[in-house]
């Protein structure tokens, strides 16, 4: 019964002390340590949501990808997400643009490039098309690799 | 006698049997090497040319286009690198974006110019210039002098990360240089940093 007890006060005080943070303005991510602690970073919690989080496999969502012409005429991209993970998640992108006909414009620009997520946060990257023939694209990744 | 037949034919299969594989340059998933290879010059050339092309730099206000000419890339690594890997691909891109027309009268190496620019007139003006229809022949006052110059250099660091590993941090640094002003329009560094053992060598 004590211990049962203490486990529960243990749990109590994990959350109360965790439920100190408060959220703030999305465009600025603090990162854990830096922040108040939240149940995800506590460090008690921490071990079993990042266990979570792998068993679960989370990754990284896309949450918007926006396009435009630049002064010169040249069409830009730029994609925003959040890595979900526990994580520094890296990946590649390799962004294949194509002409108002679909068809893919040659370029020595189009190569996988790295992005490095950090673990909770926000990442975006962006991209120039290498003309302005370019009126669409197409976006691959890949895990990093070494 | 019989024993070198044996052994020659046993050596000979061996080197049959080595295995090559191409290379897959487009989805590449090979290991990194300390050593500068082609990956870090895509990624390097990839990264300074969204940059220009982002810049608008190289979109004359006139609508017409910018003389460009390469100057200097300096090797200023452990290694020995044509910088020519570098900005071949540059010129190539930049090029096809339509914005720029390279030159070959001018360039800062033999590499970036094409000698018969220089051959021709040479010929034009000396004895045998008479044996060629004169209205084939470029008049004097015909090339065009460049507007705009790539240069740069690239740089390498080597530094002690532990006991049994070394850190080898690249630097990729590309300028445009307006020829008529001397004024700097746009610059970029791009920065490929690798770690690995001291026992791999990073030239």
């Amino acid at each position: 019964m004590k211990k049962c007890l203490l486990v529960m006060f243990f749990a109590g005080s994990v959350f109360v002390f965790a439920g100190c943070y408060k959220p703030h303005d999305k465009r600025v991510s603090v990162a854990a340590g830096v922040r108040s602690d939240t149940i995800e970073n506590n460090i008690i919690t921490r071990p079993f949501i990042g266990a979570y989080s792998l068993l679960a496999g989370e990754g990284i969502d896309i949450k918007d990808v926006r396009s435009w012409r630049n002064a010169a005429g040249i069409m830009e991209v730029q994609v925003s997400g959040h890595n979900r993970a526990v994580y520094t998640k890296q990946f590649e992108y390799r962004v294949e643009w194509l002409n108002d006909r679909g068809m893919r414009i040659e370029a020595q620009q189009t190569v996988w490039l790295r992005v490095s997520a950090k673990a909770m946060s926000n990442f975006s990257f962006t991209a120039t098309a290498p003309s302005r023939d370019a009126v669409d694209f197409k976006i691959n990744t890949r895990k990093a690799k070494g | 006698m019989k024993k070198l037949t044996l052994l020659f034919i046993a050596m000979t299969f061996a080197v049959g049997c080595e295995k090559v594989t191409k290379i897959d340059t487009t989805n590449d998933a090979g290991k990194q090497v300390m050593a500068l290879d082609y990956r870090d010059f895509d990624q390097a050339a990839s990264e300074t040319i969204q940059s220009l092309l982002s810049s608008g730099v190289l979109a004359r206000q006139d609508g017409g286009k910018y003389v460009l000419t390469t100057g200097v890339i300096t090797n200023d690594t452990m290694q020995r690198i044509d910088t020519d890997l570098l900005s071949a691909k540059i010129e190539e891109d930049i090029s096809n974006s339509g914005q720029v027309v390279m030159t070959s009268a001018v360039g800062g190496k033999d590499s970036n110019r094409d000698s018969m620019v220089n051959d021709l007139r040479d010929v034009r003006d000396s004895a045998k210039g008479d044996e060629f229809k004169q209205d084939t022949m470029p008049s004097k006052g015909t090339l065009i002098a460049p507007d705009l110059s790539l240069s740069g250099k690239i740089y390498q660091n080597n530094l002690r990360y532990d006991k049994k590993n070394q850190q080898v941090e690249y630097y990729f640094q590309l300028k445009i240089t307006d020829l008529k002003s001397g004024l700097r329009f746009w610059q970029k560094e791009v920065l490929i940093g690798k770690r690995g053992s001291n026992k791999t060598v990073a030239w």
